[in-house]
């Protein structure tokens, strides 16, 4: 069985996941995990911006 | 409460306000009180002769002046509560409500406590022996109750095990018969045993979650595609939603919460059989605290089915607490009908909160989008920091690889100095936090600020003998690799002679270093033109 994390069909679907992956790591209070999430998520949120640009 | 709620909401939109410091000042004396409040309350008990570890298990009851403040405790306790308030005792209903406030003000601010605090409260419900069914959620799921609670009661460190025990206490005489007989097996046991012990799928899906590697997970999807929910679904339910909290590890309470997408309507299981119906009546919903929260917060449409005669909703609430165990890793959250979250991430009723909302639009990705905008502009320092020390580090590889030439090592500067003056406070942290490269690369930087190429085989030694206190062999190496490198250099001739100072300068050991950069092949053209001179 592949994992979600392999089966992203889209930037937006692996937006949602890393985006959830911040929220749940900022409510554990792992916040170097908070940070990288947050980081890959704003990451891909610019790439799927772009692309609309385009 | 409300003040520690309200101020909660204000400290996580607004992270800054935790270091003002009248709301610490506000927050400690919250902790302080709820912890007063709670050592009050114990002591209370003691006083009065209830002995809560006497207490046997079997039905339980729900004592609830309103929904917010439901919890389920033995039906042996509650007699003993109200054959007291019938004695004109004012003292059980004021008990009543402080079991209340203090269940309430544990599942909800259990994550405030700092870690003392918490071992004092978790020592202390041990101590106690609250059994599992009635010890607040949010302690129960600390792994570091589970693992004293197991110690003390002489069961095997496997949470199967309390789960067990607090399912043993959820039971109403004939409920397991009716459902067993339902689905055609003669007893619960037999039905559990078949369905679920004995079932090698949902074994190895059990043996998986619990196996599982934890730093992997985002969310498991509840399995229960049983023949109730089966019938469930025929009925015209068509999501069922697991919300953990509604599990005995997470929250012991009575009552599911679903959400259908389709008409965006939360779905709300009552176990009807549990409360008074003067409790019911003037209910029109019920829910988990957290789930309530995320209701009321929010405004979430709700129905309520509890009325529904056909639905044997105890029976389905216990199938569901049976088979909460047997939840598997799912790989497709946002396709999925049946979802829950895991406990490691629903530890806070925010969380809950953040689900409804994100469910609640139509498009999930618009709303993550103000999310992290939003947290990315609060982080904004912090990202920008990330973002430097990757393309720092980046090219920090480059500089200081052997076979960059000296063009492009000049390239390379320009680029990291004019990054660097850009946000030179930045940089300074960063260049900090960078470990053992960080010699070199700074003593390149200064190096070629000062234009190698421009120095005098004298000030070159100088610049060396400056930087002999501070950097290892390595980053000699490192120096003279940068300034005797590329075999296209104009200066070449200068550069020898530098080198040849560099040899007349250089203690013994360092000329082995001397040496190894000579073998190298790039080196062979200086080599032959030094041995020339």
């Amino acid at each position: 069985m592949k994992t979600y994390k392999e089966k992203f069909e889209s930037l937006e679907e692996e937006f949602q996941y890393y985006a959830m992956k911040m929220l749940f790591a900022e409510r554990k209070n792992d916040r170097e995990s908070y940070l990288a999430y947050l980081k890959k998520a704003k990451d891909l949120l610019e790439r799927i911006e772009n692309k609309e640009k385009k | 409460m409300g003040e520690i709620r309200a101020l909660k909401d204000v400290v996580l939109s607004n992270p800054e306000k935790l270091k003002d410091p009248d709301v610490i000042k506000t927050l400690e004396n919250c902790r302080n009180e709820y912890l007063n409040e709670l050592y009050d309350f114990l002591k209370e008990l003691n006083k009065n002769g209830i002995d809560i570890t006497s207490l046997p298990g079997g039905k339980e009851f729900f004592i609830s002046g309103n929904p917010e403040n439901a919890f389920r405790v033995t039906n042996s306790f509650c007699l003993r509560m109200f054959a007291k308030k019938m004695q004109g005792d004012s003292f059980e209903q004021n008990l009543n409500d402080t079991f209340q406030a203090f269940l309430r003000r544990i599942n909800r601010e259990y994550d405030w406590l700092d870690d003392e605090e918490r071992k004092v409260l978790r020592e202390t419900i041990l101590e106690l022996g609250l059994p599992a069914a009635i010890v607040p959620g949010a302690v129960l799921k600390d792994s570091n109750f589970i693992d004293g609670y197991c110690q003390k009661h002489g069961i095997e460190e496997n949470m199967n095990q309390v789960f067990s025990e607090i399912f043993s206490s959820n039971y109403v005489e004939g409920i397991d018969q009716k459902l067993a007989n339902q689905m055609g097996y003669n007893s619960i046991d037999e039905l559990i045993s078949v369905e679920l012990v004995n079932n090698p799928v949902m074994k190895e899906k059990n043996d998986n979650y619990f196996n599982r590697d934890k730093s992997k997970d985002l969310l498991y999807l509840a399995s229960i595609k049983t023949k109730t929910l089966t019938d469930l679904h025929n009925k015209g339910i068509d999501y069922v939603s697991v919300d953990l909290n509604n599990i005995p590890e997470a929250g012991i309470n009575m009552v599911d919460a679903s959400w259908n997408p389709k008409n965006n309507k939360i779905t709300t299981f009552i176990n009807k059989k549990s409360f008074r119906k003067d409790t019911l009546s003037h209910l029109g919903f019920y829910c988990t605290h957290e789930t309530n929260h995320a209701i009321q917060d929010h405004n979430i449409k709700t129905c309520n089915i509890a009325e529904d005669p056909d639905i044997d909703l105890y029976a389905m609430d216990k199938l569901i607490r049976h088979m909460y165990i047997f939840r598997y890793q799912n790989d497709s959250y946002y396709r999925s009908n049946i979802a829950c979250f895991s406990p490691e991430f629903d530890a806070e009723f925010k969380a809950q909160i953040e689900y409804f909302k994100l469910m609640n639009l139509a498009n999930p990705t618009e709303y993550l989008k103000q999310i992290v905008n939003t947290k990315a502009d609060v982080e904004s320092k912090v990202l920008d920091q990330l973002n430097f020390e990757k393309t720092f580090r980046h090219d920090m590889t480059r500089i200081i690889g052997d076979n960059v030439k000296r063009v492009d090592l000049e390239s390379l500067f320009q680029t990291f100095i004019s990054t660097m003056m850009e946000k030179p406070e930045l940089a300074e942290e960063v260049m900090k936090s960078v470990d053992k490269d960080y010699p070199i690369l700074k003593y390149k930087y200064q190096f070629f600020e000062k234009g190698v190429h421009k120095m005098s085989p004298r000030e070159l030694v100088d610049e060396m003998e400056m930087a002999k206190s501070q950097l290892d062999l390595d980053a000699y190496g490192g120096i003279i690799r940068s300034s005797i490198n590329p075999l296209k250099d104009k200066n070449a001739e200068q550069n020898i002679s530098v080198y040849k100072s560099l040899l007349n300068y250089v203690p013994e050991n360092v000329k082995e270093i001397l040496s190894d950069i000579l073998q190298s092949p790039s080196m062979d053209k200086y080599e032959s033109m030094l041995m020339r001179k």
